[in-house]
Parts: structure tokens; sequence; C-alpha cells
């Protein structure tokens, strides 16, 4: 099976900071742009975890 | 009035037919393919998830649920994320059995078609809320534009007559869209260029609207925020999420819709351009997300400013209404007409196929007795069929909205919708990740799951059902019940599950069901099988399928597979053919449905059911290891790298290795193999050994067939290269079996060496020793053939002077009988040196005389007159005849005679006699010497081993009589001393006995 491995170092990272990701989000007041910075990130680790996987693939 | 019922009905028309025109386009070829292919435009067509719950459904869920609004957004992003792990396997079987839709790969996973049937009714079922989720957002915001503000109050009846209008419309631009193809080959270009084109128009809407929301209502994002900071309770809303359960049960519907939902699964998978637009997909489409869901909470803040004019839903609307704006207004409507109409198209599309491939054709097939009408030809019925089904599907859509109960909202029903297809996530999770899952547990586990939800959610939409059980059955487990949605969600998926599981645990798994898990399944590659086909040519495969497809439809078909495969139309490799056989399957499970195109290939190409049920196919395994696009890591690694390895040492070896499976396919043939047979493994493996050369074929098929585990020396005739004066090639078979990976069947591993260099070395070894014996031979045959010289100078001096004719006469006699006598010297001695020039010759069995060979053989020793007298005595039989090659024989009796000479003393007896044993000769050469000790008599057969004195003998005259005899088939055995005897050696040589031909008797 292939894993890839940092598609599960981001999901266990994800795992560890939610409670206080979603504490921070909630305690924004009118920041209400803060939950989109968070998925901004998401984001841009997706597009990390391709690239690198772009560059395993042969 | 914002606007009248034509100009309304112009602006849909006017919208569609533009998509219409973009997907025209796309389908012509005036957009180019390398755009069309774009991973960008795939991640716009997956766009088609965000429907009119996006548009206007997410502001209702912002207002209701705060910031868990976004679940709606993150479900998919989730599924997107991961998509390594749970879409791309799911690509990976979609893509290779052509497999359109999740009744398709739930019923090539679990090989039945009721699963198909059950899982295509369930989706109808499921998607008839979202279908009326539809036509209830266009008809609404279609009704808001005519009364402008009075919908609130005034229309809340359904607005029947726009939604008929609308059905109308978008029915015959979804049969437009959907049945120009029908073959699975075939992308929908057009559709997914329109699809795209409405997710830019979404998009680009939507923000228009908010932006419109900030600056025209609010003034600026100051203000907004200035309006924000006066009013905290809207903050409020904001940070009062749901409780966990009911947001985990958001988060998993929706992240079950993002495969589930049949117009994603069609757009991710069936019109997946490849080259890995899913990976870009895979932070492409959250992106999207995030960029149209930036908007909502303006939007739903401008709604709440403008304090309900509109339902919270249209607040999109209200905010162009509220400002008089066009611009604003047209906007926020072309947003919900373009995500309804992106969601109706798609997924009505799916649902065609579905009903088609799982509902109608097997009925059909049942019905004609198990045969398509071939007249008229089965595109043409498939493309009328769909557009049937279109309409059906579409029409129900239509009567689900026209009997819906009062006060839906646009997320109850989606709710309901996206409820349904959660039931089909443990089905796929269990595709990829669980082989030991079964058809009765996925049919159980659907059921039970499904008639929860149909009671506690679908069935209270169009009647006055209570479903206030699900409250109670929930409160078993839990403590309290926020909502009957979220009890549904949980309690459906639970008994759905449980049921699954158990089910699938206590009942047993068909074989059938095991092999599509292991291809289906993440970790396990495809184990296809070697079986054997009952047909050989794909000109036979057209004939046998035009029985069920109709000729043309059944010739277009293997010949697209041929091409999609790159194999010639004349091919009869069992391997091609049965990868042919894959693809025409795959190929018609695109158009029919797995289940009919299973039963189609079944009928017309079968695999033969006697024999063994087939070893895996090796070659094809390791061909789809090497195409792998995965690089493998740690254990996987370390065995590929070892597969590899292991792979190259066979294939390097520099020795021919070939493998047969138990029906003579070659499995595997070497580097060295293609160099000594000149057949390229390309051409020789997966097809028979007949597809060799003639000389190879009969050689190999022969040996491959013999209960022999060697055979030496084998002689290939230059047959195998006409035209050229080659003495052909010398070559050592070797067998062993090896038993296949299923434990059924036994392959051969054969081993060719080829020894035509050895065997050029040992003639030249031969002719070597030949010409050592000839050179001790060349005294005494000096002094045999001077005597007789100088005898007849006598005569020739005494004729001189002679004049009677009677002594003249004489004289002359005496002459000719001493030229007689060197005559045969000499003729004696080209004889023995005759074959000796070191060329390699196939050796010529003929019967011999035994006696006559060893007469010969004493008269050339006896020349020798510096050598030991020893009497010679040859007993053998004159009617004694061997099959065998004199001169090489001449050889044999020259060495074990001379050898017999060395070791006897002056004047001993050494006897040659001969006896009949079965079908042999044995000829017994003796002498009474001084024997071979016992400790070297396992060597004397070795080259250059000797006994003598240095200087006596090279080592290499038993050798030479060892090889010589191999070579004709003999044997030789060493008894020293002989039975019965205190001294001496005995050799017995041990030949093929042989009469003389018919023609001299």
């Amino acid at each position: 099976m292939y894993i890839n491995r940092s598609l599960l170092m981001v999901l266990a990272v994800a795992l560890v900071f939610s409670p206080s990701a979603l504490e921070w989000v909630n305690t924004g007041g009118t920041a209400w742009y803060r939950p989109y910075l968070l998925w901004s990130l998401l984001v841009l680790l997706g597009y990390w975890i391709q690239h690198q996987r772009s560059h395993d693939v042969h | 009035m914002f606007i009248s019922l034509p100009q309304l009905l112009l602006l849909i028309v006017a919208y569609l037919s533009s998509l219409f025109a973009v997907g025209y386009a796309a389908d012509r070829g005036v957009i180019p393919q390398r755009i069309l292919n774009h991973p960008l435009v795939y991640v716009l067509s997956l766009g088609v998830f965000t429907g009119p719950l996006a548009v206007f459904g997410a502001t209702e869920l912002a207002f209701n649920y705060g910031y868990s609004f976004l679940l709606y957004y993150l479900g998919v992003v989730a599924m997107f994320f991961l998509a390594p792990l749970l879409l791309a396997p799911v690509l990976r079987v979609c893509r290779i059995y052509q497999l359109k839709s999740l009744a398709d790969l739930l019923t090539f996973r679990f090989r039945s078609s009721s699963v198909g049937t059950l899982v295509t009714l369930a989706m109808l079922l499921a998607m008839l809320p979202m279908l009326a989720l539809q036509i209830q957002a266009v008809s609404d915001a279609a009704q808001i534009l005519f009364t402008s503000s009075d919908f609130h109050t005034a229309n809340q009846r359904r607005q029947d007559g726009l939604a008929i209008l609308f059905c109308t419309i978008i029915a015959a631009f979804t049969m437009l869209f959907g049945t120009r193809h029908v073959t699975a080959q075939q992308r929908h270009n057009g559709l997914v260029a329109a699809i795209a084109l409405e997710s830019l128009v979404k998009l680009l809407a939507l923000i228009l609207v908010g932006l419109g929301a900030v600056y025209s209502l609010f003034g600026g994002f100051a203000e907004m925020n200035d309006w924000l900071l006066a009013n905290p309770h809207i903050i409020e809303l904001l940070d009062s999420p749901l409780r966990q359960d009911s947001s985990r049960a958001l988060l998993l519907i929706f992240f079950a819709g993002a495969i589930a939902m049949p117009h994603m699964f069609h757009m991710t998978f069936t019109e997946n351009p490849g080259s890995g637009a899913l990976r870009v997909a895979s932070w492409g489409l959250p992106l999207y997300l995030l960029l149209i869901s930036l908007p909502i909470l303006p939007i739903t803040w401008a709604g709440l400013k403008l304090e309900g004019s509109l339902p919270i839903a249209y607040s999109a609307l209200a905010v162009g209404l509220s400002q008089n704006s066009a611009l604003l207004t047209t906007a926020a409507f072309v947003a919900g007409l373009s995500a309804a109409s992106a969601i109706i198209i798609v997924s009505t599309l799916a649902l065609a196929n579905m009903c088609l491939n799982h509902l109608i054709l097997p009925v059909q097939l049942q019905a004609t007795g198990r045969h398509f009408d071939v007249a008229p030809e089965i595109y043409q019925q498939l493309r009328w069929l769909r557009r049937v089904v279109i309409s059906a599907i579409i029409l129900a859509g239509y009567l689900f909205y026209h009997f819906l109960a009062e006060g839906q909202s646009l997320m109850d029903l989606g709710l309901v919708a996206f409820v349904g297809t959660l039931q089909f996530l443990p089905g796929i999770l269990a595709t990829i990740y669980w082989p030991g899952a079964n058809r009765k547990g996925l049919l159980m586990g659907l059921l039970g799951g499904f008639l929860t939800w149909f009671f506690t959610l679908l069935l209270p939409l169009v009647s006055d059902f209570d479903p206030q059980f699900i409250r109670y059955l929930y409160l078993i487990w839990f403590d309290d019940v926020e909502s009957i949605w979220s009890a549904a969600t949980i309690c459906s998926l639970g008994i759905n599950m449980l049921l699954f599981l158990l089910v699938s645990v206590l009942t047993k798994t068909s074989p059938g069901e095991r092999q599509a898990a292991e291809i289906c399944s993440m970790d396990d590659l495809n184990r296809p099988l070697r079986q054997t086909l009952t047909l050989h040519s794909p000109h036979e495969f057209k004939h046998q399928l035009s029985t069920e497809l109709g000729e043309s439809t059944a010739s277009a078909e293997v010949d697209q597979a041929l091409t999609d495969l790159q194999l010639e139309s004349n091919e009869s490799r069992p391997y091609a053919l049965r990868r042919l056989r894959a693809r025409i399957e795959a190929n018609l499970s695109g158009m029919l449905g797995p289940t009919v195109a299973h039963q189609i290939l079944q009928r017309c190409i079968p695999f033969q059911l006697d024999g063994p049920r087939g070893a895996e196919d090796i070659s094809l395994i390791e061909q789809r290891l090497d195409d792998s696009q995965v690089r493998f890591t740690g254990l996987a690694a370390d065995l590929d790298n070892l597969r590899r390895y292991h792979r190259d040492t066979l294939q390097e070896l520099p020795i021919g290795v070939f493998s047969l499976g138990h029906d003579e396919e070659v499995l595997m043939w070497n580097r060295f193999m293609e160099h000594i047979t000149g057949v390229s493994a390309d051409a020789v493996v997966g097809s028979y050994l007949t597809a060799l050369p003639p000389a190879w074929t009969s050689l190999l098929q022969k040996f491959a067939r013999s209960e022999e585990a060697a055979e030496l020396r084998l002689n290939l005739a230059s047959a195998n290269h006409p035209g050229k004066a080659s003495p052909g090639r010398w070559i050592s078979l070797h067998k062993t079996t090896v038993v296949s990976s299923s434990r059924e069947t036994e392959d051969k591993v054969i081993v060719v060496e080829d020894i035509t260099d050895y065997q050029m070395l040992e003639q030249e070894l031969l002719h070597s020793e030949r010409l050592a014996s000839i050179g001790r031979l060349a005294a005494g045959v000096a002094h045999e053939v001077g005597n007789p010289i100088t005898g007849i100078a006598c005569l020739a001096q005494n004729l001189e002077y002679e004049e009677d004719l009677t002594e003249v006469q004489e004289t002359a006699r005496e002459i000719l009988k001493q030229t007689g006598r060197v005559t045969r010297i000499v003729e004696s001695l080209v004889n023995f040196s005759h074959s000796g020039n070191g060329t390699i010759e196939a050796t010529q069995l003929v019967p011999l005389n035994m006696a006559d060979c060893v007469d010969e053989a004493i008269h050339l020793l006896e020349l020798d007159h510096s050598a030991k007298p020893v009497r010679f005595d040859n007993r053998c039989d004159r009617e004694h005849l061997v099959l065998a090659d004199g001169q090489k024989l001449l050889q044999v009796f020259i060495n074990l005679l001379s050898n017999a000479r060395d070791a006897s003393e002056e004047q001993q007896p050494i006897t040659i006699a001969s006896a009949i044993h079965n079908s042999q000769v044995h000829i017994a050469v003796s002498d009474l010497g001084c024997g071979i000790p016992e400790d070297v008599q396992g060597q004397i057969f070795e080259p250059f081993f000797t006994t003598k004195e240095p200087g006596q003998g090279t080592g290499l005259g038993l050798s030479v009589v060892y090889s010589i005899l191999e070579d004709l088939g003999g044997r030789i055995l060493l008894a020293s001393p002989p039975a019965g005897a205190s001294v001496g050696t005995c050799f017995t040589v041990q030949l093929e006995r042989a009469e003389y031909p018919q023609e001299y008797l």
C-alpha cells in the first residue's frame, strides 16, 4: 500500500491542533475571516503534499 | 415586478443556450483539447457540488448554525484533501474497468446485479429531494423577481407553472448534452466545458453579489465591521456552533456527498481527464470552495440588515432588490440558475446511466431471451432509451417537488438528500479497504439504512408522518437529541454499518467477489488469471459478439479494443486475446454496465471450463508493476527492488532460460533466448511454442512434453538458419517444475545451454589427440612403409636385368603386392585422421561391424614398432553390429587398446570380446596389466588426468573416449580388476545394437 507520509503528518498535526484552532476561530469576534485563514493554510498544505507526491512519481 | 415572465424565460433560455454553445464548441473540437484536459477545467467542473445550497441555502445555514455553515464546504475539502486515500483508488478501478457510476462500482465489486438494482433505486429515491431542491430554488428565485419583496408574505405556494417551464427547458438541454455519446470511450468534453463555465459564472456572480452587499449595502468593509460591533447578537450567532454530534453529522454527510452524490461521482471519476488532474483537484477544489464561500457571511448579514424582507435563504437576491440593482439581482439569479442547472443536468445524466445499466437493460435482456434486438443497432437504441429515462427522472423530480409538504426549506431538502447518499459510504469504503465485505452484507446494510432514512427523513417531506420514534431510538445511546435529522443520520448510518458488518462476517463471500475485492483493494495489485479462451482470433470475437450486439457494433467494439491495446487484427497470442477480452468487457461495461457486459462476455467469449482454474498471469502482473506510477516505499520498495534484481538476473544470464505454463504458454523468455533463437520476448511471451521457428518448436515441444529432466548435446538443424551454410547449433536442455502461485498448476522452467563453442573446442581436442596418436604412430609407419619400399626397390633393380617374361610378371606381381601393403598402411592413416579437421560435424550414426572396427584399430596400433609388443586377440562376433560413427568409434578403440598395451607386460594378451544385452552390444576390452588403483578410478575420465609418467600421456585419451561415447549415445564402464579376476582392467563399451539396412540383405 502506498503511504502518503506527508498527508499522514498533516493529519496528525491537524488532530493535535484542531481544538486550539477551533477556539481561536470562535473567539474571533468581528474577525470573521479567521476560518478562511486556516482554510487557506489547508489549501497550501494540500498543494505542498501534491507537489511532494508528483516528485515521487516516476 | 422586477422582470416579466417572457424576459425571465429569455434569460433562462439565453443562459442555457450559451452553455450549450460552449459545450457544442468543445465537442466539435473548436476548444483545443489541451484546454479541455487542463486540470483547471477539471477543478471548475467539480464545482458542480456547489448547488443552490451554496448560493442560497448557505446563508440559511450560516444564520442558523454560525460558522458551522462552513461544514458544507469542508466535508468536500476533507474528501479531496484525502484524495490519495479515498478518491485515487476508486478512480483507478473506474478507469481500468470503465465504471461510470456508483452502481457500476458496487456491482463490479460485489459481483451482483441485485446490488446494482438496489443502489440505483435507492439513489433515485435519495436524489428526488435534491432535484426538488433545484426546482424549488429556481422557481422561488424567479417568483421573487416577479413579486419583489411581496414573496415572503404572499407567495408561499409552490410555483408550479414556473417549475414546469424550468423542468421542460432543462430536460431538453440535458438530453442535448447527454445523448451525444453513448460509449464510455468518449469523454463528454461538451458537458465538462459547460459545467466548468457554470462554476466560473457561479463564482464570479456570487463574489459580485458579496461585494455588492459589502460596498453597496454596508458602504465598505469598515462600515460592515462597525455594523457588526453595533449588533453583537449577530456575532453571537457566529459563535454559537452546533453541538458536537450535530456538527460531526453535518461534516460526515457532506464528506460522503462529495463521492456518493451521482453528479460528484460522475464529474470526479467518469469525466476525469487523467494526467494527475485529481492531484491538482485535491487542493484546487478546496481553493474554489474557499473563494465561493467567502461572500456568504456578508450576504447573510446583508439579509439580516434588510430585516427579513425575503427569507434568509434568498439574501443574495435581496441585496440586489434592496439596492434596485439589475446587475446584482441578475447576478444572484444567474448564480442560482447555473448552480441548479448544473446539478440537474449532471445528476440526471448519471442517474439515467444507472437506470439504463442496472434496471432497464438487464430487464430487457431477460425479456428478449438474453439478446439485444440487433436491428436497429444498439447505439441508437441506447440513445433513445437514455432520452426517455432523462425525461422520466426530471418528471419524477418535479412530481416530488409538487407533492412536497408546505414549508420545506432548501436546507431541509438538501439534508435529506445528503443523508440518503450517506448510506453508500460504508459500501464505498469497504470497496477500497475491506476485502471481507460481501454482497449480502451490503444489501442488508443498505436496506436497513435506507428504510430508516425513508421513514425518518423522506416520508415526512411529503406527508404528515411523525418520525419521533427516531428520537427514542437515538436516546437509547445518547443523552439528548438536538434535531431529527442529526438523530436520523446517526441512526440510519449506524444500522447500515452494523448490518453490513454482521452479515458480511457471518455469511460466505463468493470467489468472484473475492477476486473483485482484490482488484478494488488499494494495497492489492489486480491478479489476473491466465485462463484459456475457447476462441482464437479477434475475427472469431467479432463473429460471436455479433450474435448479441449486431454485426457493426461488435466489429466496432472489437476494433476499438484492438486500437486501445495497440494490437494487430490478426493477433492470436492467448495473452493478447485475454487482454483484448478484458478490454472489450471494460468498454462494454462503460456502455451497458458491468453486469450486462459481464454476462455478454461470458456467453460470447467464454473461458474453457475444464482444466485448472488458471494460474496468475505473471507477465501481465509484471507489466502492471513496471507501468505503476507509484514509487513504493518501505517494505514494498524493498520487495520491488528484489523483484527487479531477480528479474534482471534471469534476463541477463548468459544462458537461455524460459518458462512454460501448464498449457505450454510461454511466460518468460530471457535475453539469451532472444539471442540464440532470434525471437524477441515481445513476440513470444504469451504465445504458445508454435510461434517459434519450426526447428525450435519441435525441439522444445518434444523436450517439454518428455519425462526426461535433461537432453544433452542436441543438434539444432541448420533449418534454423535457412540459406546459411551453418552447421547448426548444439544445445543442451534441462528442465524443472515450478508449482504456480495458485498451487493449482505446474509450470516448467527450461534452461537452454548453447554448447556450440564447447562442442567446437571438444572437436579441436579430439583432433589434437588424433594428431598426437598419428605422431606416436609415425615412426612405426615409416618403418612399415620403408620395408615394402626397400623390397620394391630391390625388385625394380632385378627387373632391370630380367628378360624372362614369367619372371618379369612374377616381379611385377610382387611389386603390386608391396605397393598394396603401402596403400593399406596409408589408407589406415588417412582413415584415422579423416575427420580430424577440428570442425563440428553432426554425428552420422550408421550400422557398423564391431569386429572390423577393432581389426582396424589393432592394425594401426601394430604399426608402432617402438611400442611394447602385446598380443591383441579380437574375439568380437562378426555378426554384431552397432549404431555408431566409424571414425569416432575407431578412435575409441585406439585409445582403449593403446592404454591396455601401455598397462600390460610384453606378450600379455589383450582381449576384445562382444556380447548382446537386450538392445545393446557390450564390447569388453580386457587386459592383464597393472590395473587402476581404486582411489583414482573416479577421476580417470576427467581431462588431463593420467597415471602415466610425465611425457608418456596427454591425459586426454579416456576423457575423449567418454565424450565420444556420450555423443554416440553409449556408455563406458570400468572394472579394475574385472569381476572374477585378481589383476587387470576391463573397459566395457555399451552401444546401441544395429541391423544391416534392408538393401544389404
